[in-house]
This record gives C-alpha cells, sequence and structure tokens, in this order.
C-alpha cells in the first residue's frame, strides 16, 4: 500500500504533465500568469472595485465668524474684512486685467522664534473666480502690514500684526458679494526631501464668510 | 562541550554587565546632542565682542515708534528697537545683514529676521569698522533683559561662535524705552575710525 499510494500519484502527475505538453507553446507559465491577472482584474471590476468612491466626504471644515480669533497653528488670525479696489497707492498700483481683492487680519504669531512672511501664505486662501495665476496654480497673495502697507516680511512672536493679505481678480469677472477665507494650520516638521525644518502640510481648520465691501476712498 | 557551573555563572555575569552598560550609556551626553550648539560669546552693551571674525559693538539702544530708511518709513503695533552697532571684521572683508540679529527675551521668544525695514552692517574692509543701525520690532512687553545674538557667519547659528550681548534693558529703562514716540530717521552705514 506504502509503495503503490506514490506510483499512483506519479502516474497522475505524468498524464496531466502529458495534456499540458499539448498546449505549452502557448499556455507559457508568463500567459497563464498574465491570464490570472486579468481574471482578478475582472473580478474585482465585477465586484464594483473600479466604481468611484462614494460616501466619504472631506471632514467639514468649521465656520468662524468675523472679528473671532481663531488658533491657525502657528498663528491666532482674526479676520476683520474684505475689499476690493483698482489701486492703493503708493503700495499697490492698478494693473491692467485685473483689480485687486483683499482680506484684512490680525495675525499673532504663537512661535518663540520669527515665522517668515512666505510661512504665512498656505495658510489662508479665498475661494474667488478669476484670480491671478502662476501656471495652472493660483498666484500666491502678496502680504502686506496694515499699519505702514509696507510688505510683511516677518512675524514676531505675540506681536499682533495688522495683515493685508492680497490677491488680484480678472476685473472679466464680477465682483464677488461675499467670500470665503480657509484658514489652514500648519506643522513644524523636517523635510523628507532635504532634511530641512518648515512649516509643512497646511490643514483646513476654519472658513469665515464675510462681504466685499468696495473701497471708494484710500 | 560542558556546561559548568563556573561558566554558567561567568555567562550570566558578563550579560548582566553587558545590560547596565547599555543602559548606563544612554543616559550619558552624546555628541549628537551637542554638535549643533552655538559657541556663545558674551558680552556687555558699549564693549567690543570679539568673535573670531570680526569685533561688534553695541553702542547705543534706542525705541522709536517709526524709523525711515531711503524715504520708506515703517510704523509698528508694537516697539521699534534701535540698535546702533559697529561692526570691525578683522582678517577679511565681511558684512553683517541686517536679518542676521536675533533679541533674545527671557521667556525663550526670539525676534529679528527679515524686517518690514532691513539695514545691513558693511560691507566692510579689515582696519575700517563700519556703524550701522540696525532695526528690530518687537512687542513692547518684551523689552526686559534682551540679549542681542549675532552669528559670526551669516545665517550659521550652529557650530559656530553666535554673540550674547545683555543690551541691560532694565524693568525702569523697558517703561522708557515703550513710551518713546520718537521717529528715526536710519543712517546709512558709515566707515568710523578705530
Amino acid at each position: 500500500m506504502a509503495e503503490h499510494t506514490p506510483q499512483r500519484a506519479a502516474s497522475r502527475l505524468e498524464t496531466w504533465r502529458k495534456r499540458y505538453a499539448l498546449v505549452s507553446d502557448i499556455l507559457t507559465p508568463q500567459r497563464l500568469g498574465l491570464l490570472g491577472a486579468v481574471a482578478l482584474l475582472g473580478v474585482l471590476g465585477a465586484f464594483g472595485g473600479w466604481q468611484a468612491v462614494e460616501g466619504v466626504d472631506a471632514p467639514e471644515v468649521p465656520l468662524a465668524k468675523v472679528g473671532e480669533p481663531v488658533d491657525v497653528a502657528p498663528f491666532e488670525i482674526t479676520v476683520r474684512r474684505a475689499r476690493h479696489f483698482d489701486e492703493l497707492r503708493p503700495a499697490l498700483y492698478p494693473t491692467d486685467g485685473y483689480r485687486y481683492l483683499v482680506v484684512s487680519l490680525d495675525v499673532t504669531s504663537h512661535n518663540k522664534t520669527p515665522v517668515a512672511g512666505l510661512d504665512f501664505k498656505p495658510a489662508i486662501t479665498v475661494d474667488a473666480e478669476g484670480l491671478q495665476t502662476v501656471g495652472d496654480r493660483p498666484e500666491a497673495p502678496r502680504l502686506l502690514r496694515g499699519v505702514d502697507a509696507l510688505d510683511a516680511r516677518s512675524f514676531q512672536p505675540g506681536l499682533t500684526t495688522s495683515t493685508i493679505v492680497v490677491w488680484q481678480q480678472a476685473d472679466s469677472t464680477p465682483v464677488p458679494a461675499e467670500v470665503t477665507v480657509t484658514l489652514s494650520a500648519q506643522t513644524w516638521r523636517q523635510s523628507v526631501m532635504d532634511g530641512g525644518w518648515r512649516w509643512s502640510d497646511p490643514a483646513p481648520v476654519a472658513r469665515v464668510t464675510l462681504p466685499v465691501e468696495a473701497l471708494e476712498a484710500p | 562541550m560542558r556546561f559548568t557551573r563556573d561558566g554558567l555563572l561567568t555567562a550570566i555575569l558578563v550579560v548582566a554587565a553587558l545590560f547596565v552598560g547599555s543602559t548606563l550609556t544612554q543616559y550619558l551626553p552624546k555628541p549628537d546632542d551637542f554638535r549643533d550648539d552655538p559657541f556663545p560669546v558674551a558680552g556687555a552693551f558699549g564693549e567690543p565682542v570679539r568673535l573670531r571674525n570680526a569685533d561688534i559693538t553695541v553702542t547705543k539702544v534706542q525705541a522709536a515708534r517709526t524709523v525711515e530708511l531711503f524715504g520708506q518709513v515703517a510704523a509698528t503695533d508694537g516697539v521699534w528697537l534701535v540698535l546702533d552697532v559697529t561692526y570691525a571684521p578683522r582678517h577679511e572683508p565681511g558684512v553683517l545683514v541686517g536679518s542676521q540679529p536675533l533679541l533674545s527675551a527671557p521667556d525663550g521668544r526670539r525676534f529679528g529676521g527679515l524686517q518690514a525695514i532691513t539695514n545691513n552692517c558693511g560691507p566692510a574692509n579689515p582696519g575700517l569698522p563700519v556703524a550701522c543701525q540696525l532695526p528690530i520690532e518687537v512687542p513692547a512687553d518684551a523689552l526686559e533683559g534682551l540679549v542681542l545674538t549675532i552669528p559670526a557667519e551669516n545665517g550659521q547659528w550652529e557650530n559656530d561662535e553666535v554673540t550674547e550681548i545683555d543690551l541691560g534693558i532694565t524693568a525702569e529703562r523697558a517703561a522708557e524705552l515703550r513710551a518713546s514716540e520718537a521717529q528715526v530717521t536710519l543712517q546709512e552705514p558709515t566707515v568710523v575710525r578705530p
């Protein structure tokens, strides 16, 4: 009995080997693998694996009020008002085809060291249409200091700075009655690309909707 | 190979010694903990501080409501602290870039970097010190006890010399500075006699 079993198994293997030899020139192991992969993809599709993901909404960003301080790491930001105008000399000169759309903020840095103005820019976006672009991306806004209309190049720890965020909007688009500003907190972390430490990963923490007023006389 | 009681005891002692040694090593200071630390060079207001490549002297500290340079006027929601500094490179020409000085407050905050108006010290040549005025914007509550730190090499805050100059701002002096309504027109860097 013990000798008979291996003989039976060997003969069955031999049978299948002969059968496979008939098609082995067409069904090579590589092609069999490929067919298996295609079959797997087909089965995945039959069970809905290729349908668009539904029912997973982006997390709701809470609404904040105008004049309400919001913790937006590493800053505390209070949105004051939104305005539009064509020029505000000597800081902002008229540009053909564009108007200025600005949002006034109070910004206080809670960081222990100065934060560069460049690092503030990812903290705020606006939902207006027709904003000036660089390539296919919206151009980063310009930051001015409300107190003297000079460029806001850094935010000092604990010093509340009146700040004006300036976008340029195509004047072919209508002036929005209101805009929604999204404030995004950032994380101080080491870059995986170059090992440098910087504020990264802006994540929305609050939205503020406010009317856009005309600035008639500077 | 035969296990003996002495052999077993020796093995246990070796393992125990390795365990104790590795545990102790975790608590010992490591070179990495200090490798990036700056080398502070302490100094006093009014006296030259000798860095490896230049002497730096703070000769005056004043506060301003506005500072002006080349027709641009910068106001503030805090206080403009204007530092009169003499910068004297020793061996090679150099420049003290205005965004380099940082003011350290006792609570750990540091002020400086790129300002709305930035003035530079230099370029200066050895033997020809340059006097300049550096404005730094600070909150009104942070004046007392400020210490001026300037790196020997611009941008090099690690593993190199950095001044630690106590500006000598007491509570009374801080109150005076806070109350200042001065409007300071910044002087352009000028060569001074050594």
